[in-house]
């Protein structure tokens, strides 16, 4: 038995393994064929269809093995990749395989184009010239030995798609000259090989997505025309051949049921081989390098496979295996599948990089240094391409200048990413060779992704590619800003604002962009050197933006803060002012008062002088002279008191204004403190409001984690106490945070969980020999559903048993099935257009009534809230009011309309509302029958109605998917439409009897339930039951019972509270702290999900 | 020739994937053997399904949500696997007949019995060659899966007579080759094959064939390595590698110096290079060994 593997894993084909290239063997003859014929050929193909493989595994080899008609025994293969340079590319490959010594000048020769290369061809010791006199001269043994120096030249030019993808190429839709000599050398070889039979072949290998470009080179849709060949997709029988015959063929054995598995895992689309023969790579692998027979097991141990689908008898080896491995690789297996394959194998080489490279190299480095240049190395090698991530080729050098930083050398880089390139992890280009297991990379090697199918299935990886995308919008964006503001000098106006700003500088720091980074996406024409000095300048410019952006904020910030301190000084000075002036005026004040109660004393002292003069009069009548005397100075001191009395009180008015001014003061003092005040008072709001936003925050940061570990727990399948507990963790989360405890996600998790651990999806009531068209809710709970094959059951949706059972059997198939309100009459529709009402007579049988009035196929009936009337409705576009009120029901309108009714429903006891199928609503009146059209629909109908009595709204479902809601308050009935993505027809629409919730039945089988309150919230979606929908209710307790095609009866419990509360009766245990940590993380403290347990 | 194709009749919620298989397949140009009609779940039913099955190429089963209806005789046993194991008794005796189970997309889905699910599973671990378990969803997909499976390209039949040693040589080599075969042809009876480049003989085809009728296969070379290696690696793939009956013997000559590192090692290939002188008898040497059973 062969160690070799004979399957090569992500990477194609090559020469050597030729010999287990199996599975295109027709089509590998059918392009030899073509290309001994043409000469020329373009194969095309999807990516990942084994393009290079099959030139490099299946007609080179053939060609050497003389399986391709030719004119020489051996052929010399010029194959090369345009890459940046193709005319360059091109000359050393021609330089190398025809030994041609000095590339420049083959070079130059190549850039005249047209007969240079054939030219070249005859020039070299390869070609054998027929004509010329020695071989005219040569005789047999002669010739023989001529022709065995002879040798074809198959030119491959691999992965034409470069001549578009690299700007240095094609830019702006103009082709570089370089490119266009090296498509004229390719057609114009091919040509005169033609003419002159030379043994000159050319294949060049492209995506078909480019295809269309081509038109840009002139002649080469002419000659793709002329000679193309699509790699066809392989059938079943070819793809089996690709697993088992590789296997076969080195000796080696395979289980039948693993490859019958690995093509019915296989997916659709993209990656389809180059996943195949990564898993099967690593399925050899796992079955001892092919010593055991590669079977089910291996696939389970690589992620591949659910546990449950191995055989019994491997089910304990495979528990056992998985309980002893490393605790890091066991979440790889949450979602086994062909394609997790690839995404656990590059976890476990991101996860033991470090050790690998400890181990290796002689050097420390720490798991988190190891897993930063892995990203940053995988965020290099990746780029968004038209919203597609794609491989994005790089030195050693490029990737450790963009990681930028002092102590990690491209020693260390090459160092961490050995393991991914070893044989048998070839997830990077260039591979470890088998016989060189110490290669290390040299700073010039280009890394490149094996297969852009790591990108699409490493979930990491993707991640990784998105953020550098998200990296590269907010340069563009950053860089947008910086442009405005140096196309205006500078301008202060065209700073950054403070939000902006903050988002930029954060980001900046945060990724710390340099100018290698920004050469990685200039697709211009300039050199390197130019990049270069363009890119730095960049990163110069920008660094100048933030910092003069942040300096203009920190200058306003101090500007302001020094106007608020001079305007709190200036107010305190004055302040101040106003009490010392306050003091002076009290000061003024007490001395006006002092100066008063003088000029008091004054007065009176010239009131006693003047009794003292009248005293003097009437005692010295004599001496009049002396009394006059006396008179004038009693005269002269009153006028002084007076004087004396002007000046006090002159002094009081002063003192008084003093005050007033001091006052004033007072009050602006007290005005400013009442506004310092008001400042505190709405600070300690804003605090409140912070706090209380902050408390928000955390409540959505917990509503964030319920959701996360809700969608979790739908992923883990191989445990499910820990999914119910992750799902009621979720719930409880949700709850306490006042979160939507109906969210889809939390729901979904608590059903699904519920259901997995007590093994009861949805309730499943069987029993219905066929399809439930009707059904009723009696006010007892039990369940009246009535079928095609004529029996009405009677439920008891509890214990899920059948309590009667009645037939109604007609002499006609049914069409349809209705009950009145109250479940005791059964309404059904017949093929021979007889309408027949049933109803239960004393003894308990059925008996009928028929209705005549329709002349078409009948479509549909409807009752009246009160039972009073039916609405029945046809083929015959016409719509029959019944009166039910007697014992025999009599037509009392019949109402046509535009076309045939596709809706109905009574919006009251006197109106019934109509959807044609011409796209009209129209409102009815029972008694005369007269129709307002209230809506028409623009190709599309309505296919449901249903009344919100609550809200006095209609709900109507239409052919589209789209729901609209008509309001029957506004006398116009204005409608608004739900914005919801339904797609496709909603077949029928309740609500319950609170009318909070709204439950629809679509035509993709699937039902979803709103909070009729909410209608914009996000419904639940149940579709698990895969069945298509015939009758739906809800139950007075809010569970929704749906009648299905496939003859059951499913009842789901719409409240998500009502189910969580009976997971701590079915749950066995609390989530260990390590759970907790893994799933719910280390941030928010442990706490036990089941009080009880 | 017309594939004729067992339909394995189905009895229950199944009916209707049946009855559009049925009309794909007749669509297809298939011929089909159809026991559908026969109800009785009694001897009429498995006599006709056993008469249906023996003239059948291939048979057709598609699986179910329910174990459906057992056989009288056999509570055990449901119509559909008493179907399927009658067809896997006529695979065991005859290995070209196939067998196709076909678990549709819906069913897949669906909650199954738990008897159901052990027969699929008990299906999904016992798939033996010729049998084919698919989940595919479109039945377009299906039958065109199984017409592809049913058909094999018609190959062009060379005259090939048995031989002890086929010897094969590029025509550049042929006059060495040539000096080779006479001192073997006395000895043992040799079949020689002269690869000329610019043939339009499918030597790939007349090798595959003329290996298989012979004990021995040399590939010689004296002047063509370049040829002579790629050569025997394609026609050790088209002969089955490891699996092959018939040894090859690639043998070059060590008087060309560039022929030493000429070597293929796989199973069923022995590489020689070794004095040209010796290559007839190191060809009877191997030869003799193949005889011995010692390769």
């Amino acid at each position: 038995m062969s160690s070799i593997c004979p399957y090569p894993g992500l990477r194609p084909f090559n020469e050597d393994e030729s010999i287990y290239f199996k599975g295109r063997e027709e089509h590998v003859k059918k392009i030899i064929s073509q290309l001994e014929e043409r000469k020329f050929l373009m194969l095309t193909g999807a990516s990942g269809d084994g393009k290079s493989s099959i030139v490099y595994a299946g007609i080179i080899p053939n060609a050497r093995a003389g399986f391709f008609k030719a004119k020489y025994n051996n052929w010399v293969i010029a194959d090369f990749r345009p890459e940046r340079t193709p005319l360059t590319n091109f000359a050393i490959a021609l330089t190398q395989q025809l030994e041609l010594g000095d590339a420049a000048k083959v070079e130059k020769e190549l850039g005249y184009g047209f007969s240079s290369l054939v030219n070249i061809y005859k020039s070299s010791s390869f070609y054998v010239d027929e004509k010329n006199e020695q071989w005219k001269n040569a005789n047999d043994a002669e010739k023989k030995k001529l022709k065995r120096k002879g040798a074809n030249l198959l030119i491959l030019v691999d992965q034409f798609e470069e001549f578009f993808t690299n700007p240095e190429n094609y830019s702006d839709g103009n082709i570089s000259i370089p490119s266009q000599t090296v498509v004229n050398l390719l057609l114009e070889t091919s040509k005169i090989a033609l003419a002159e039979d030379l043994p000159i072949y050319i294949i060049c290998t492209m995506r078909s997505d480019y295809i269309g470009q081509c038109a840009s080179f002139r002649g080469l849709p002419e000659y793709i025309g002329y000679s193309q060949f699509f790699v066809p997709r392989l059938k079943r029988k070819e793809i089996f051949q690709v697993i088992e015959d590789p296997a076969t063929l080195s000796g080696n054995k395979i289980a039948n049921r693993l490859s019958e598995t690995l093509i019915n895992e296989l997916g659709e689309g993209f990656d389809q081989l180059p996943v195949l023969q990564h898993a099967l790579n690593q399925v050899w692998l796992a079955a001892d390098t092919g010593n055991a027979q590669m079977d089910l097991v291996h696939l389970a141990k690589l992620a591949g496979l659910q546990e449950r689908y191995l055989p019994e008898t491997d089910r304990p080896v495979f528990s056992k295996w998985f309980s002893d491995i490393q605790p890091f690789k066991k979440p790889f297996f949450l979602k086994p599948s062909l394609e997790n394959v690839l995404n656990a194998h590059a976890n476990t080489l991101y996860e033991t990089a470090a050790d690998y490279y400890n181990s290796h190299s002689g050097n420390k480095i720490s798991k988190e240094e190891a897993e930063f240049i892995i990203k940053k190395t995988f965020q290099s090698l990746t780029k968004i391409d038209a919203s597609r991530a794609v491989r994005n080729r790089m030195t050693l050098q490029e990737i450790t200048d963009i990681i930028n930083k002092p102590n990690i050398t491209t020693d260390m880089i090459g160092g961490v990413l050995n393991i991914f390139r070893l044989q048998g992890n070839t997830f990077l280009k260039p591979f470890v060779p088998d016989n060189e297991p110490s290669h290390q990379l040299k700073p010039t090697d280009v890394l490149d992704i094996t297969h852009e199918s790591l990108i699409r299935n490493w979930e990491l990886l993707l991640q990784w590619a998105k953020e550098e995308n998200e990296n590269w919008l907010n340069f563009l964006d950053l860089n947008k800003q910086l442009q405005r503001w140096l196309a205006n000098k500078k301008s202060s106006l065209y700073y950054l604002p403070l939000g902006t700003l903050s988002y930029f500088e954060k980001w900046y720091y945060d990724f710390n962009p340099n100018k290698y980074w920004l050469k990685k996406y200039d697709n211009s024409k300039a050199t390197l050197e130019e990049k270069d000095a363009k890119a730095e300048k960049t990163i110069v410019e920008l660094r100048n933006f933030i910092k003069s952006s942040r300096s203009a904020i920190s200058r306003k910030r101090t500007l302001l803060i020094a106007s608020v301190c001079t305007v709190v000084v200036i107010l305190s000075c004055f302040t101040i002012w106003a009490v010392i002036e306050r003091q002076k005026a009290i000061e003024q004040g007490e001395i006006a008062n002092k100066k008063t109660e003088e000029a008091v004393r004054s007065k009176e002292e010239a009131i006693h002088s003047k009794d003292e003069a009248l005293q003097a009069q009437q005692k010295a009548q004599v001496s009049e002279n002396m009394a006059i005397a006396a008179k004038d100075t009693a005269l002269q001191a009153k006028q002084l008191a007076l004087l004396s009395k002007n000046e006090a009180l002159v002094s009081k008015e002063q003192a008084v204004r003093e005050a007033e001014n001091a006052q004033k003061q007072s009050a602006i003092a007290k005005s400013e403190a009442a506004n310092a005040e008001k400042q505190r008072q709405i600070s300690e709001q804003e605090k409140i409001k912070a706090e209380s936003a902050e408390n928000k925050a955390k409540q959505l940061t917990l509503i964030s984690v319920a959701q996360n570990i809700s969608l979790k727990s739908a992923s883990i399948n191989s445990d499910a106490q820990l999914q119910g507990l992750l799902a009621l963790q979720g719930y409880l989360f949700t709850k306490k945070n006042e979160g939507q405890v109906q969210d889809p996600v939390i729901y979904e998790g608590v059903r699904a969980s519920y259901a997995a651990l007590t093994g009861n999806n949805a309730g499943v009531l069987k029993g219905e020999n066929a399809e439930v068209k009707a059904m009723a809710i009696h006010s007892d709970g039990s369940v009246s559903v009535a079928g095609k094959d004529g029996l009405m059951n009677k439920w008891d949706i509890a214990s899920g048993k059948i309590l009667s059972t009645v037939p109604f059997k007609y002499k006609s198939p049914v069409d349809f099935l209705t009950f009145s309100p109250d479940g005791n009459i059964l309404v059904t529709g017949h093929e021979n257009n007889m309408v027949c009402v049933w109803s239960t007579d004393k003894a308990g049988k059925m008996s009928n009534v028929e209705l005549k009035g329709h002349t078409g196929l009948l479509r549909k009936a409807v009752f009246s809230p009160d039972g009073n009337y039916m609405a029945t409705s046809g083929k015959d576009n016409t719509i029959i009011i019944w009166d039910m009120k007697q014992a025999v029901a009599s037509n009392i309108k019949t109402i046509p309309l535009s076309s045939f009714v596709r809706a109905m429903s009574f919006i009251d006891n006197s109106t019934l509302a109509a959807g044609t199928e011409d796209g009209n609503i129209e409102l009815i009146t029972v008694s005369t029958g007269e129709h307002k059209k209230i809506y028409t629909a623009q190709g599309s109908m309505a296919l449901s109605f249903a009344l919100n009595t609550r809200k006095n709204t209609l709900i109507a479902g239409f052919s589209t998917g789209e729901i609209r809601l008509f309001d029957l308050n506004s006398s116009a009935y204005t409608n608004k439409k739900l914005s919801d993505n339904n797609t496709v027809g909603i077949e029928m629409i309740c609500l319950n009897k609170k009318a909070n919730m709204m439950v629809i039945a679509c035509a993709d089988k699937t039902i979803k339930i709103y909070d009729a309150d909410h209608l914009d919230r996000k419904p639940i979606l149940l579709k698990d039951h895969k069945t298509k929908v015939r009758s739906l209710a809800i139950s007075a307790d809010d569970r929704i019972i749906a009648g299905c095609e496939d003859k059951t009866i499913r009842v789901w419990e719409s409240s998500t509270t009502k189910i969580a509360d009976k997971l701590c009766a079915v749950l066995k245990r609390n989530m260990s702290s390590n759970e907790w940590k893994q799933y719910v993380g280390n941030k928010i403290e442990y706490e036990k999900t089941c009080s009880n347990l | 020739m017309t594939p004729s194709v067992f339909l394995a009749g189905s009895f229950d919620q199944s009916i209707d994937f049946r009855n559009n298989l049925l009309s794909i397949l007749q669509r297809a140009g298939m011929n089909i053997l159809d026991c559908q009609k026969s109800t009785d779940p009694g001897n009429d039913f498995t006599q006709t399904v056993a008469g249906a099955i023996q003239q059948a190429n291939c048979s057709i089963h598609i699986l179910s949500r329910d174990f459906g209806q057992t056989l009288p005789t056999d509570p055990n046993t449901s119509l559909a696997k008493y179907q399927l194991n009658e067809a896997r008794k006529k695979l065991n005796a005859n290995p070209d007949f196939k067998i196709f189970i076909w678990y549709p997309t819906e069913v897949l889905a669906a909650d199954k019995e738990p008897a159901q699910e052990a027969f699929i599973n008990e299906i999904r671990n016992s798939i033996a060659k010729n049998m084919m378990f698919t989940n595919i969803a479109s039945p377009i997909q299906l039958v065109d899966d199984i017409r592809s499976m049913l058909t094999s390209v018609e190959k062009v039949k060379f005259d090939i007579k048995e031989a002890e040693v086929f010897l094969i040589c590029n025509q550049l080599d042929e006059g060495e080759a040539g000096n080779v075969i006479d001192m073997l042809s006395d000895i043992v009876d040799v079949e020689k094959l002269t690869i000329v480049q610019d043939s339009d003989m499918d030597y790939s085809e007349f090798c595959s064939q003329q290996i298989g009728k012979s004990k021995l296969a040399v590939v010689y070379f004296k002047e063509t390595s370049e040829w002579a290696l790629p050569f025997v690696q394609q026609v050790w793939k088209q002969v089955g590698g490891a699996s092959s009956h018939t040894p090859i013997l690639l043998i070059g000559d060590d008087n060309t110096e560039t022929n030493m590192n000429k070597k293929f090692k796989a199973p069923k290939v022995i590489s020689l290079i070794v004095a040209g002188e010796l290559i007839p008898l190191e060809i009877k040497v191997q030869y003799d060994k193949v005889l011995e059973g010692k390769i």
